[in-house]
């Protein structure tokens, strides 16, 4: 079997889960939710190094434009209150209109780049804004490396099938 | 179940030894009752938290003095329309009752928004995720365990010229934000911790913070208003009747008009003066935090300032009242994903956490109970480990839309362990720890998808030996604050 190419069903069924890579948050800019570019070293030998940091930068930028303080935002704001906040009851607002987006650039991401190398990016909304959470799958065909799991990685990592049913 | 391969690596022989075949019965049953009831996030939410209205309204745990506040509110604003507004739109003007209402209804507004809405809670950190800041603290630290405590975790960062240090919160298992603060009344971190308010019932942060600030400037806005105006309609009828008449003129309404100048007379002081106060923090971009502790204040040294603040008050306004909403990260009304089908594949075994054994030598009981739940964690979690992956890349699939509406239904692949954990636990096996939970906690075998939140925030954990756990069972049992992690262990043992 081709080890490295997966699309994403496939990943599901055939593929066992490695570890999990964590991009922490990047606070230098202050509260906004930026994330750090910089390469997790256990990517090295699965991803490109430019692709890894045009999808984050790419992230970024969408929730800099989630966050941006200026002219809409403002009207936002004061009609919102204006209406004593009952208009979110019927309103969807910039920021979750934003947020759907970088939903669907993720899946994207991860159908066209991360899934054919092995690779599936967690949307950080999930994780609470907290982190972009990288999973690294291995191939169940290719030899029986899935056992090193524990060496630097994270999390007890995989094996599933614990079958308790 | 194949619970001895996968725990291969484990060198913890209690576990293994401690037989499976038991707890298969009862395992059945509650996990074919959770198939037919999947239960939403709200309900296994670890913070101290009310929910109503399944998952839409999120509330603190003392909710008395907001219902006080809500009755003060409603009896003042009632006694002044009922009794004071028919004379003087009469006598002055109807606009008088008009302004009063749309007052009082922008009142009742932001308080039900300040009180019922997520005030910005972090929700805790995945398995994975804690296991893995772990690992990174330990690299930094070195791994060495000195003596009882570890030493503080903390990550400096520089915000805009000035060094912030982050801190790890022990029970969220987090690098905390910077301005996030733990909220030990909620036990919940949140964002841009300002205060937990008993009046509105519930902590202020980042996303109802200007809900909050609405709130008390209307409210003292309406007191004065009433304020005024009682006094008013006093006046003008002490000018028809003389004044010992004015009051005696309607016994009824006497008594009413003295309590309600009274409550306004103390209100006004009271709500104006905090009104004040956050006009100046918001002014600073401050929280009543940072405020209190003098975290920016030029007492610390010249160089101390504010990183946060816009630099003009403007734009500080403009920023906390009208700024974008962020949404609410902790996802109440979502569905815990049912167990998706196992994968097999060899288990990689549990990594150890030299951290996590230092943690479980904390005096802290609650530190107990919670390195006995990493225990039962990691027991769990190598076998579980595929399942939850796989399930995360269910997310971007199945049209999954983000927060789209008050009554959304997301399903997420959520891989939290709860809903993965009857799966494994049979490998757990600590059926020998049923009879003692019994014993102490009289609980039945719970659907294992019930199992709670602190499963959720444990990281796999380093090994501690069977008497501990027994001992620590045996305070978790005393302890009547941490009966849901006592039940997430029972719920352990029963699949």
């Amino acid at each position: 079997c081709c080890p490295q190419v997966h699309s994403l069903q496939e990943l599901r069924r055939s593929a066992s889960l490695a570890t999990k890579v964590f991009v922490q948050r990047d606070y230098s800019d202050g509260t906004t939710c930026q994330f750090q570019t910089k390469f997790p070293p256990e990517l090295e030998s699965r991803i490109e190094r430019q692709l890894f940091e045009e999808t984050v930068k790419t992230l970024n930028g969408f929730y800099a434009e989630a966050e941006k303080i200026g002219g809409s935002s403002y009207l936002e704001g004061c009609l919102a209150c204006a209406t004593a906040y009952f208009i979110f009851l019927c309103m969807e607002t910039h920021y979750e209109k934003v947020l759907k987006k970088i939903s669907k650039y993720i899946q994207e991401q991860n159908e066209k780049i991360y899934a054919p190398r092995g690779l599936l990016l967690t949307d950080p909304l999930e994780r609470g804004m907290r982190v972009i959470e990288i999973s690294i799958y291995e191939d169940r065909c290719s030899s029986g490396s899935s056992s090193s799991g524990s060496s630097s990685s994270s999390s007890g990592g995989g094996g599933g099938g614990a079958g308790g049913r | 179940m194949t619970p001895g391969g996968g725990s291969g690596p484990m060198k913890d022989c209690e576990y293994s030894q401690i037989s499976t075949h038991s707890s298969s019965s009862p395992m059945e049953s509650p996990h074919k009752k959770k198939k037919s009831a999947p239960k939403r996030k709200w309900e296994v939410f670890p913070g101290r938290n009310k929910f109503f209205c399944n998952g839409r309204i999120m509330m603190a745990r003392q909710t008395g003095v907001f219902y006080l506040t809500l009755v003060l509110i409603l009896v003042t604003s009632g006694l002044f329309f009922a009794f004071d507004c028919p004379y003087l739109s009469e006598k002055i003007t109807p606009a008088i009752p008009a302004i009063g209402g749309i007052l009082f209804f922008f009142v009742m507004g932001t308080l039900l928004r300040t009180s019922f809405s997520d005030p910005g809670v972090l929700p805790r950190a995945t398995p994975d995720e804690a296991a893995d800041l772990e690992r990174q603290i330990d690299i930094a630290n070195g791994s060495s365990s000195g003596g009882y405590r570890p030493p503080p975790r903390t990550k400096e960062v520089i915000i805009n010229g000035q060094t912030v240090k982050l801190k790890y919160c022990f029970t969220c298992k987090i690098f905390r934000p910077p301005r996030a603060s733990h909220c030990s009344l909620c036990d919940n971190c949140v964002e841009r911790f300002d205060h937990h308010c008993p009046w509105v019932g519930n902590c202020v942060g980042k996303r109802n913070y200007r809900f909050f600030y609405m709130f008390i400037l209307s409210l003292s806005f309406l007191t004065v208003f009433i304020f005024a105006f009682v006094i008013t309609h006093v006046i003008l009828r002490s000018q028809q009747t003389g004044f010992l008449n004015a009051l005696k003129d309607s016994p009824a309404r006497y008594p009413f008009t003295e309590t309600n100048s009274v409550v306004c007379f103390f209100s006004v002081w009271s709500i104006v003066g905090l009104s004040g106060f956050h006009t100046y923090l918001i002014s600073s971009n401050q929280t009543t935090n940072e405020d209190i502790k003098g975290s920016w204040s030029n007492k610390r040294g010249k160089e101390n300032y504010n990183p946060y603040s816009y630099g003009n008050i403007f734009t500080n306004c403009c920023a906390a009242l009208c700024g974008p909403l962020s949404p609410s990260l902790i996802d109440r009304r979502g569905f815990i994903q049912p167990d998706t089908p196992q994968l097999a594949g060899p288990s990689n075994g549990i990594t150890m956490y030299g951290a996590t054994q230092s943690q479980s030598n904390m005096c802290d009981q609650d530190q107990c109970i919670q390195s006995t739940k990493f225990v039962l964690q990691a027991a769990a979690t190598p076998l579980l480990q595929s399942e939850p992956s796989i399930t995360s890349e269910e997310l971007p699939l199945p049209g999954k839309t983000a927060i789209s509406g008050p009554c959304a239904t997301l399903t997420l692949g959520q891989p939290t362990p709860p809903s993965s954990m009857p799966n494994l636990t049979a490998d757990t096996g600590l059926t020998d720890m049923i009879p003692l939970k019994e014993e102490h906690e009289g609980h039945q075998f719970l659907t294992p998808d019930e199992a709670p939140s602190p499963p959720g925030m444990l990281p796999s954990g380093s090994p501690i030996t069977h008497s501990h756990t027994m001992h620590v069972l045996s305070l978790a049992s005393q302890d009547s604050l941490h009966e849901d992690s006592v039940r997430g262990l029972v719920k352990l043992s029963s699949v």
